[in-house]
């Protein structure tokens, strides 16, 4: 498990990377050499607690690594930080991450929804196989199994759990791959979720009219009409 | 007083002394001056020294392959290193046993 990104770490070596900003590069890069392998066997024996916890904030751990080894102290601790944009949105965005975790008796935040993933996992291809039934012309939508053809069959329970085992597959090989992979993947999820919502609530809504009139037109336009609600 | 203050001054010759008895890499060596009672010592201090220690030639590093995780640099005390101990111990000796005096207020009676 310790070859899988960890999102803490890449954020504390970022911070640490942009408070040595000010030195050569040759100078950064040995300081740096073995940060990464450190904070992995530090992070491996917290026991729960943060990086932050046990090393401190990484602008002092900077500071501390810098004087040590010799180098005077930074333009960073000085005054206006020569942060870039993207190493101060990882440092906030990790101070949130504990905080929000924290509240909930966890390390980070991001702990505790990793640990929901697999479930997640479940129901996003439940509901991926609910949107294909749903996007299905002639589709009916009577519940929470999908159906083919508007009636109750194996099919639609196949459907159900195909979705299920794809997006389980789909997640599995997500956590191998990098932060970037995982947040496209995310988002693709949430779309799908979205676009669920939106067609199966009008099939929903086309249903309840179609108990009250005979007519077989007004449902099979009913989906197109659908669709063609959520774009703006 | 505040121990970290204290190290600083003398983690140095810690370091060598680790590295006297058996070479380490970064973190094994943060923990073996822990283990002996140092446990103030800052990990970003240690690392930094290790690097100022080499800079300045007394110590010598390799890479170890590993199986099971990263490769790891390894430093050795190199005859510098040694000669560098061997000049602080006698300093050393001299230091504590003042400030041993003067703590315990035995200056006349000596």
């Amino acid at each position: 498990m310790t070859t899988l990104v960890d999102p803490e770490i890449d954020g504390y070596h970022a911070a640490v990377r942009a408070a040595l900003a000010d030195l050569p590069d040759a100078a950064r890069a040995e300081l740096l050499e073995d940060l990464a392998d450190h904070l992995r066997e530090v992070r491996a024996e917290s026991e729960g607690r943060s990086l932050t916890d046990v090393l401190g904030a990484p602008g002092d751990y900077a500071a501390e690594l810098r004087a040590a080894a010799g180098y005077p102290a930074g333009a960073a601790r000085r005054g206006r930080a020569p942060l870039d944009p993207l190493a101060r949105f990882r440092q906030r965005s990790l101070a949130i991450d504990e905080a929000v975790g924290q509240a909930f008796g966890v390390a980070r935040a991001t702990d505790a929804l990793r640990a929901l993933g697999p479930g997640w996992w479940v129901l996003r291809g439940w509901i991926v196989a609910l949107v294909l039934v749903g996007a299905h012309r002639h589709a009916h939508w009577t519940g929470l199994v999908p159906r083919v053809d508007g009636r109750p069959s194996a099919w639609g329970w196949l459907l159900g759990l195909a979705g299920v085992a794809g997006s389980l597959a789909a997640g599995v090989w997500s956590r191998r791959r990098s932060a970037g992979t995982r947040v496209v993947i995310g988002l693709v999820s949430v779309a799908i979720t979205v676009l669920g919502v939106f067609v199966t609530r009008n099939l929903f809504g086309a249903d309840v009219v179609r108990y009250g009139g005979p007519a077989l037109a007004p449902v099979a336009a009913a989906p197109s009409s659908a669709a063609a609600t959520p774009s703006p | 007083m505040d121990p970290t203050q204290l190290l600083k001054g003398v983690l140095d010759v810690a370091v060598l002394a680790v590295l006297r008895e058996e070479d380490g890499y970064g973190y094994d060596i943060v923990r073996r001056l822990r283990a002996v009672g140092l446990e103030q010592v800052g990990d970003a201090s240690v690392y930094g020294t290790l690097r100022r220690l080499f800079q300045g030639g007394a110590l010598t590093a390799y890479v170890v392959p590993s199986e099971s995780g990263p490769h790891r640099k390894y430093y050795a005390i190199n005859e510098r290193g040694r000669a560098q101990l061997a000049a602080a111990g006698p300093a050393w000796a001299q230091f504590a046993g003042a400030m041993d005096k003067l703590l315990s207020g035995r200056t006349d009676a000596a």
